[in-house]
């Protein structure tokens, strides 16, 4: 079994600098002589380069035109859809006042009564034009100057 | 326009605003750190071609994303992250007479095989042999700090925030490193 140990003196980086300086050739030297990657590798990382370059170009043509195009859209989407609130809004309010003028009257009456306050809205009705039945009745003159 | 003097930061964002020749100049400023470090941790070359391509290519992906301190502790700590996954997949082959699954010449010949006048090629040769498999014989703790300091230019600190260690045990791992190849090669010689 192996135990971890600790160093009892820190390194100095300096120290091991110097140490280095007598290794160091050697091994520069020595992998120097494999140290060339091949002309296709090289190649290949600056095509993929050049390619990565006319992605990010292409991006940032267009970026600008499908963020004005969002905007557009999502503007008309917003404009739509306040004019489909503002339009269903007025509806509701005609609905409302044809309802209530058709209902006049009858706006409050108890269930079941409805039928009568129609009859009732309509006589009004016939009231207003002077038509009703109660006042339908010709007063003595009017009928002799029409029998006249 | 960036050239040679120009800062790792600023060439990578100039990359990033798309400037594709501050890559190349970026990748051939680290080219040969970068892939003798792959090659003392991998000990293959096909190996190291590969990760350094993924790693570079990360780089390119992650141009924009860029916000350390030092872009080489960052180019190492995305290259042992790429060389950590690798390893994930594949167990290490880090024999140096092993052969190279893509070519039949043994790794030390691969290794050597370079473009050196014939009057120093003998002791050339030689020398890299030992000092290889001084290296390749290292544990990987150790290998690691050594190729980073050695090949990578790494200073301690940057080695300490890379491995995400504290300082000690980068300057401990190193000291050790160092004193096993000065025993490997002093008995050698």
């Amino acid at each position: 079994m192996t135990m971890k140990t600790t160093r009892e003196n820190p390194i100095s980086p300096e120290a091991l600098e110097n140490e280095l300086k007598a290794l160091e050739p050697w091994v520069r030297q020595a992998l120097s002589c494999a140290v060339e990657p091949s002309p296709r590798v090289i190649r290949a990382i600056h095509n993929e380069a050049v390619r990565q370059v006319e992605v990010q170009r292409r991006k940032r043509r267009f970026i600008p035109f499908f963020r004005t195009l969002a905007a557009a859209a999502t503007l008309a989407l917003l404009l739509g859809g306040a004019f489909q609130i503002h339009t269903t809004r007025l509806e509701g309010i005609n609905s409302r006042a044809i309802g209530h003028i058709l209902n006049l009257g009858a706006a409050h009456a108890p269930d079941g009564m409805a039928t009568s306050s129609s009859a009732e809205l309509a006589n009004r009705l016939l009231a207003i034009q002077g038509l009703d039945d109660e006042n339908f009745l010709m007063h003595s003159e009017e009928a002799e100057s029409l029998l006249l | 326009m960036p050239d040679d003097s120009t800062s790792d930061a600023d060439l990578l964002s100039a990359f990033a605003k798309g400037d594709a020749i501050a890559l190349d100049l970026l990748v051939a400023r680290y080219r040969q750190a970068l892939f003798s470090w792959l090659m003392g941790m991998t000990g293959n070359r096909a190996d190291a071609e590969d990760l350094f391509q993924d790693i570079w290519f990360r780089v390119i992906r992650h141009a924009e994303r860029f916000n350390d301190v030092s872009f080489k502790a960052w180019l190492w700590k995305i290259a042992r992250n790429i060389l950590i996954d690798f390893r994930r997949k594949r167990k290490p082959d880090l024999s140096l007479d092993a052969v190279d699954e893509n070519d039949d010449t043994p790794l030390l010949n691969q290794l050597t095989a370079t473009d050196i006048g014939p009057a120093d090629s003998v002791e050339q040769t030689d020398l890299t042999k030992r000092v290889m498999r001084a290296v390749a014989s290292l544990p990987e703790v150790q290998r690691d700090v050594f190729l980073m300091r050695v090949q990578g230019n790494l200073s301690f600190g940057e080695i300490a925030t890379t491995l995400g260690i504290p300082l000690n045990t980068a300057l401990g791992r190193m000291h050790d490193a160092m004193t096993k190849l000065k025993k490997m090669l002093g008995d050698e010689k």
